[in-house]
């Protein structure tokens, strides 16, 4: 027996088995069957660039962003005498040319927005 | 009698200018570097160089900063003596630019904090032509 003689005779066991499922069987398949496509049919219709996963991490970035712009500061700290305040970003734990780095506040920007 | 009154009130004009000239010239001569004390002299060790010209205010809050070394824990240490030579070479608007967006990002929460960090240390990596893009993007 060919291959292609085998896959014929399979086939035909296999709807001879269907033919002779019951009528419920039948309807749970098709049922499943119909929902798989309804599902398949939605996911091709997602833009290809819109990835939950990616959404999260880029809502924090630009909630940060956002923050930058928008902050006047911090209270206690607008209430430190200058030595204190230079004390304080001198020793901490970002480097002081981050905040000067317009490249780096550039890249936060970009990152923000994809 | 009038011109007593007068000659007295310029005594004591003239006396008045002396004291202050003298309070002065003691008050400069104590932000000196070699009037700074020997324990503070070594914590500012890298302003050292630049010390005499650096106006008094700036070496007052030197002076002060050097005060709280102590109570510093080592790695601020440390990160104190990294940074003071290049602090003090900034302009005065590239400090106080530094300065309010220090306090912007005080302002966030830690774990926003802990992010930006981390954003850094990964901005930090670029390659430095791809940092030089990022600042001047209009030349690309």
């Amino acid at each position: 027996m060919s291959e292609h003689e085998f896959g014929a005779k399979v086939a035909q066991v296999l709807n001879r088995g269907t033919a002779e499922l019951p009528a419920s069987t039948l309807d749970s398949l098709r049922a499943i069957r119909e929902k798989a496509v309804l599902e398949a049919q939605g996911r091709a219709h997602t833009p290809a660039y819109f990835n939950w996963k990616l959404t999260v991490p880029v809502a924090a970035l630009a909630v940060i962003y956002a923050s930058y712009l928008l902050m006047d500061g911090d209270d206690e700290l607008a209430q430190l005498a200058p030595h204190e305040l230079e004390a304080r970003i001198l020793t901490d734990e970002m480097p002081v040319h981050a905040y000067l780095d317009v490249g780096f506040e550039n890249w936060l920007k970009t990152k923000s927005q994809k | 009698m009038a011109e007593d009154k007068i000659a007295k009130i310029a005594r004591y004009l003239a006396l008045a200018v002396m004291l202050g000239a003298c309070v002065g010239l003691v008050s400069a001569q104590a932000l000196n570097w070699s009037s700074v004390a020997p324990e503070y002299q070594k914590i500012l060790t890298p302003l050292a160089s630049g010390w005499e010209n650096m106006d008094d205010g700036r070496k007052r809050i030197w002076l002060e900063i050097a005060k709280r070394h102590a109570t510093l824990d080592p790695v601020q240490q440390e990160r104190l003596q990294q940074r003071m030579r290049h602090w003090a070479s900034l302009p005065h608007a590239d400090r106080a630019r530094a300065l309010e967006q220090y306090k912007k990002h005080k302002q966030l929460t830690p774990q926003q904090q802990a992010q930006v960090h981390q954003l850094w240390l990964e901005y930090d990596s670029l390659a430095e032509e791809v940092k030089e893009d990022l600042r001047n993007p209009v030349k690309k």
